[in-house]
């Protein structure tokens, strides 16, 4: 009878996950009875898109690396100068929810000695709107390239999204970074962080 | 043990029968000339006594009374009526064995019981392992998945499904005991009276040149 009731008490073996424990899933899911935290607190030790205790959580806060807005169009976007044959940007923005896009541009240089292309990588917390980046011809005011999958992948609660293009030396270019609509909360998490980088060199 | 009333009915049969029916019958000892017997004055041989007139012939139509010859003309010819001796009651109690019935219905109660409970242990374990899956006590620096709500809801699912199956089997377990205790047959208590004294009979019978010792008794 004790080894029965003892069986009984084991039984309750409901998950014991501690705050803290996991970074925040994809539309800010977390284990039963914690949430996602929305902002880097440092003082509390408390991270960003990580579960915790409803009662300690923040709501989503982003501070970009550089203010760029307004760039919610081709033509205010950011305009990222002196771009070498061989060289790299980068930047942590913000895809708030009222924003449509955020546009950088450049020019591809000229009098390199090979061919100039330019790998966009983006990425950002899988806890939020999923994004996307777009590569435009800020001229012709037409996109000529759309992101894929990346050959290498990122840690667990980053999403990587890839796009390279061969450039034509002298031509001016546009990366859009737009949100897709997908694994938002059904508009409750219609945001997010990212980080884009820009590099140019040689293809491949 | 059943010998004894046997040997001590021979006993008996030699202390007392034997002696009895001796005397009674066999004729004097005829004296061995020059060597007297035990006596100093040896009387002369007499003659053998007459034999016993037997008794007339009921007549025809007319029952002889049953008589035992061992106890002669006692009125009561019936020996049955002799107030036997008695001696302590011996209580035997036996405990009848179950029905097979009964023996079917209590071990297929234990055989379910058993049963649910291992099903319950199979989902315990299943609880168990999708628990220490998903379980964290530090940063593990993973996201929370599908996968992992999955195995968290599995763990709760199957936890509770093992409780059910505990609380039935462990139901029928009782139910079980409780029909065994229940359904046990009574037990039937006899009491055997003794018509003999346990306590053994000293007996002694005078022979011809002396008297037998013996004694009977059961065990």
């Amino acid at each position: 009878m004790r080894a029965l009731l003892l069986l009984v008490a084991l039984t309750a073996c409901t998950p014991d996950v501690v705050p803290g424990a996991y970074l925040c899933g994809p539309e800010a899911s977390c284990p039963e009875g914690q949430v996602c935290n929305g902002e880097f607190v440092e003082e509390a030790k408390l991270q960003s898109e990580t579960c915790v205790l409803p009662s300690i959580a923040r709501p989503f806060v982003c501070l970009p690396k550089i203010d760029l807005e307004p760039d919610d169009t081709m033509e205010q976007g950011y305009f990222i100068a002196d771009l070498g044959c061989v060289s790299n940007f980068a930047n942590d923005g913000c895809m708030l929810e009222a924003d449509s896009a955020d546009w950088v541009t450049f020019e591809a240089p000229i009098g390199c000695t090979s061919q100039v292309a330019v790998q966009t990588r983006l990425t950002f917390p899988i806890a939020y709107e999923e994004l996307t980046i777009e590569l435009w011809d800020f001229a012709q005011n037409v996109r000529i390239a759309t992101d894929g999958e990346c050959k290498s992948t990122p840690e667990g609660f980053l999403v990587r999204s890839c796009l390279d293009f061969a450039l034509v030396p002298g031509t001016k270019y546009a990366i859009k970074v737009t949100p897709n609509g997908q694994a938002n909360c059904g508009g409750d998490c219609a945001y997010n962080r990212y980080t884009l980088t820009v590099q140019l060199g040689p293809p491949g | 043990m059943r010998v004894a009333p046997a040997i001590a009915a021979m006993v008996s049969a030699l202390v007392i029968g034997a002696p009895t029916i001796a005397l009674a019958d066999e004729p004097a000892p005829t004296p061995v000339p020059g060597i007297p017997g035990p006596g100093v004055n040896v009387p002369p041989p007499t003659p053998a006594p007459a034999p016993a007139p037997q008794p007339a012939p009921a007549p025809p139509g007319d029952t002889a009374p049953k008589t035992d010859p061992a106890y002669g003309d006692y009125n009561n010819p019936d020996v049955r009526d002799f107030p036997a001796p008695k001696g302590k009651d011996v209580i035997v109690v036996a405990y009848p064995e179950r029905s097979k019935r009964n023996i079917i219905t209590l071990g297929g109660m234990a055989a379910g019981g058993l049963i649910l409970g291992a099903v319950g242990l199979y989902y315990h374990l299943d609880s168990r392992s999708a628990a220490d899956e998903v379980g964290a006590h530090s940063f593990s620096g993973e996201p929370w998945t599908a996968d992992k709500q999955a195995a968290y809801e599995r763990a709760h699912s199957s936890s509770v499904t093992a409780g059910v199956f505990y609380g039935i089997g462990g139901a029928l377990l009782i139910a079980t005991a409780i029909t065994y205790i229940v359904t046990e047959p009574e037990a039937e208590t006899m009491v055997i009276h003794p018509h003999t004294d346990p306590k053994p009979t000293a007996l002694v019978a005078p022979i011809k040149g002396g008297a037998v010792v013996g004694g009977a008794w059961r065990f």
